[in-house]
């Protein structure tokens, strides 16, 4: 009982320390390089980096196909095995990678810079600009983002820069929210009010006080969205509507594999560990950066 | 009370309107012909592409198509290209099997991902809190395709246990569920898998934050039991946070219900959309990817009403 009432006490003075206006100390203990972050960009540097050598850390290229060994175990001339038309299944994650990777970050990138422009808009002008923005935001967020992504790629085609776009096209609108939240604490403060006074224009009040205080949440939502992007890409891919044969992605050298699941296990399996790894490397980084830049915000929320 | 209600479904009809309307404008910025994206020219004569420009009155004024399409779907004029059945009746068909995919799938979430939410949250820091933030980043990144088809695998190919494919056993007709659940099991485990770390994120958060409320102290200050407090206190107003959560994972829900509706060839709402999406049967992906939004904007009326359930003081202002 004294036990529990000790410890009631103990967290209401914590939550008392972080509501208070000096947590300097407290954020200077934990603001720190971890163990998630490290793994994290470790993984993504080897990701990138296998990718962007691909021409030349490939034992195969990715399209050679060799009938007569088709389906073929792990050996050492196919160190992860062949696929069904006797592709070097390794060779094929590796390229596939370039891919998936590329989809990932030029999506992301489209969506954070729609994201950042209509959520600081939305949020520092406010009144009927943030109305508006936010009823075409809420618009998009009513369609699950998968059916609205078959629809655009239906309307528009299934090349790789529709796919790009309309990856990017369909995700802004959670980022312009998360962004808008955080321009409207921002705007609260008394800096903003001393830059008004002495006449600084809106734009520079975005640039140089706005953005700079919201950029690591600008940076921990975007390296996470690129894992998500990765496995969207790898879904649509898995379902015939993403990158087309015989171009390789992860998402359908799975869809390939799906024949062949009760005789070879590893078909299925190597380009699934390739699409886990990478995107846990984003998600790793992405709460390990949270940590770093951003320690009060708590363990995060990835969605 | 019921004119809040009334006010609140007409609040959701500009949300539909809208959603309608940018269907419309995709259609619209599409290259070439509509005619041609409305049908694959290479299964028309020329005739009949002039009675198709004519007969969904593409030389009428952008309003006049606008409000055409959209009654079509309700009329049911708007027919697949290929089938030539009607897409309403199509959609009508898909409901069941799509609803009973989505809703045992957020079950098996709600029923798996709530009890440990509660035991990480009640003791942030602890080995349990660690270990299910570790298995949070792990399943988030995990694509539920590769699980379903490794699931197939082990269930179906290797023990026989269960069916790999279809929402009934062969023969069977309608929506029995006796005959339905074990074709329902392995669906709703890969539905339900991307939405457990999710709910279990946001209950553990929420009864992390209802732990430091005054009322909660005052349990324990009189005397209840850990137990008490927990059931009866902590959850009950960590819930009001984690239905709405409900809320927004239904759009993510429907999604897995896609990729789940075409490995297991469950004849839903999403097999159909992928389905029509591959053979570019446009009045189809149009007609299901509007009822999805519907779908979306019915669950939020649901969870604000839920919200008045669980929390009563919602339902006074």
């Amino acid at each position: 009982m004294a036990h529990d009432i000790a410890k009631i006490q103990g967290r209401t003075s914590a939550s008392e320390v972080e509501t208070a206006d000096a947590p300097r100390l407290v954020l200077s203990t934990r603001r720190r390089w971890n163990l998630r972050l490290i793994v994290g960009l470790a993984i993504i540097i080897l990701a990138t980096g296998s990718a962007l050598a691909a021409p030349w850390i490939s034992p195969y290229t990715a399209e050679e196909q060799v009938l007569s060994s088709r389906l073929q175990g792990p050996t050492a001339s196919h160190l992860l095995g062949t696929d069904n038309f006797g592709r070097d299944i390794l060779s094929r994650v590796i390229w596939g990678g370039r891919v998936s990777l590329a989809v990932g970050l030029l999506a992301m990138s489209i969506a954070v810079s729609v994201g950042v422009l209509v959520g600081t808009t939305s949020g520092y002008f406010g009144r009927v600009v943030d109305a508006v923005l936010m009823r075409i935001t809420e618009l998009v967020l009513v369609f699950p983002a998968f059916f609205l992504l078959i629809l655009a790629v239906a309307t528009f085609g299934r090349t790789l820069t529709v796919l790009i776009l309309m990856l990017g096209l369909t995700s802004w609108a959670v980022s312009a929210r998360i962004i808008r939240g955080e321009v409207l604490k921002v705007k609260q403060r008394d800096y903003i009010l001393a830059a008004q006074s002495i006449g600084a224009t809106n734009t520079r009040i975005i640039a140089r006080h706005i953005l700079p205080n919201i950029a690591s949440v600008i940076i921990v939502s975007a390296t996470i969205r690129v894992g998500v992007l990765i496995l969207v890409e790898a879904g649509l891919s898995f379902l015939g509507l993403g990158i087309q044969q015989p171009q390789p992605s992860w998402g359908n050298m799975i869809a390939d594999s799906v024949p062949f699941i009760s005789q070879i296990w590893w078909f299925t399996l190597f380009p699934g560990l390739a699409i886990f790894i990478t995107v846990l490397g984003f998600n790793l980084m992405g709460e390990g950066l949270r940590d770093l830049l951003d320690p009060r915000q708590g363990k995060g929320r990835a969605v | 009370m019921t004119s809040y209600w009334i006010g609140r479904i007409l609040q959701a009809i500009p949300l539909w309107i809208g959603a309608s309307i940018l269907v419309f404008v995709v259609l619209q910025l599409a290259p070439g012909d509509p005619a041609t994206i409305l049908a694959d020219p290479s299964f028309l004569t020329d005739q009949q592409l002039v009675d198709l420009r004519e007969s969904i009155g593409l030389n009428d004024p952008l309003p006049v198509q606008y409000v055409k399409m959209m009654s079509g779907i309700f009329t049911g004029e708007l027919r697949s290209f290929r089938t030539q059945e009607s897409t309403m009746s199509m959609i009508l068909d898909a409901m069941p099997t799509t609803f009973s995919v989505a809703f045992v799938g957020m079950v098996v979430a709600v029923l798996v991902g709530l009890p440990l939410g509660v035991a990480a949250g009640r003791r942030p820091g602890s080995f349990i809190d660690r270990v299910l933030s570790a298995g949070i980043v792990t399943v988030i990144s995990l694509p539920a395709f590769v699980l379903a088809i490794l699931l197939i695998r082990l269930f179906a190919v290797e023990l026989s246990l269960l069916p790999a494919s279809g929402i009934r056993p062969n023969g069977a007709t309608g929506y029995n569920p006796i005959e339905m659940m074990p074709h329902l099991v392995l669906p709703a485990v890969v539905t339900s898998f991307p939405l457990i770390p999710i709910l279990a994120r946001y209950t553990r958060d929420a009864v992390q934050d209802t732990l430091a409320e005054d009322f909660v102290r005052t349990a324990y200050a009189k005397g209840l039991a850990e137990r008490a407090v927990l059931m009866r206190h902590v959850v009950r107003n960590a819930l009001v946070p984690v239905v709405s959560v409900v809320g927004i994972l239904t759009p993510l829900l429907l999604g897995g219900t896609v990729i789940v509706e075409w490995i297991f060839e469950l004849p839903g709402i999403g097999r159909i959309t992928v389905q029509a999406a591959l053979q570019r049967d446009y009045p189809v992906v149009m007609s299901t990817v509007l009822f999805s939004a519907v779908l979306v904007i019915a669950a939020n009326l649901i969870v604000d009403f839920l919200y008045g359930v669980v929390d009563p003081r919602i339902r006074l202002r």
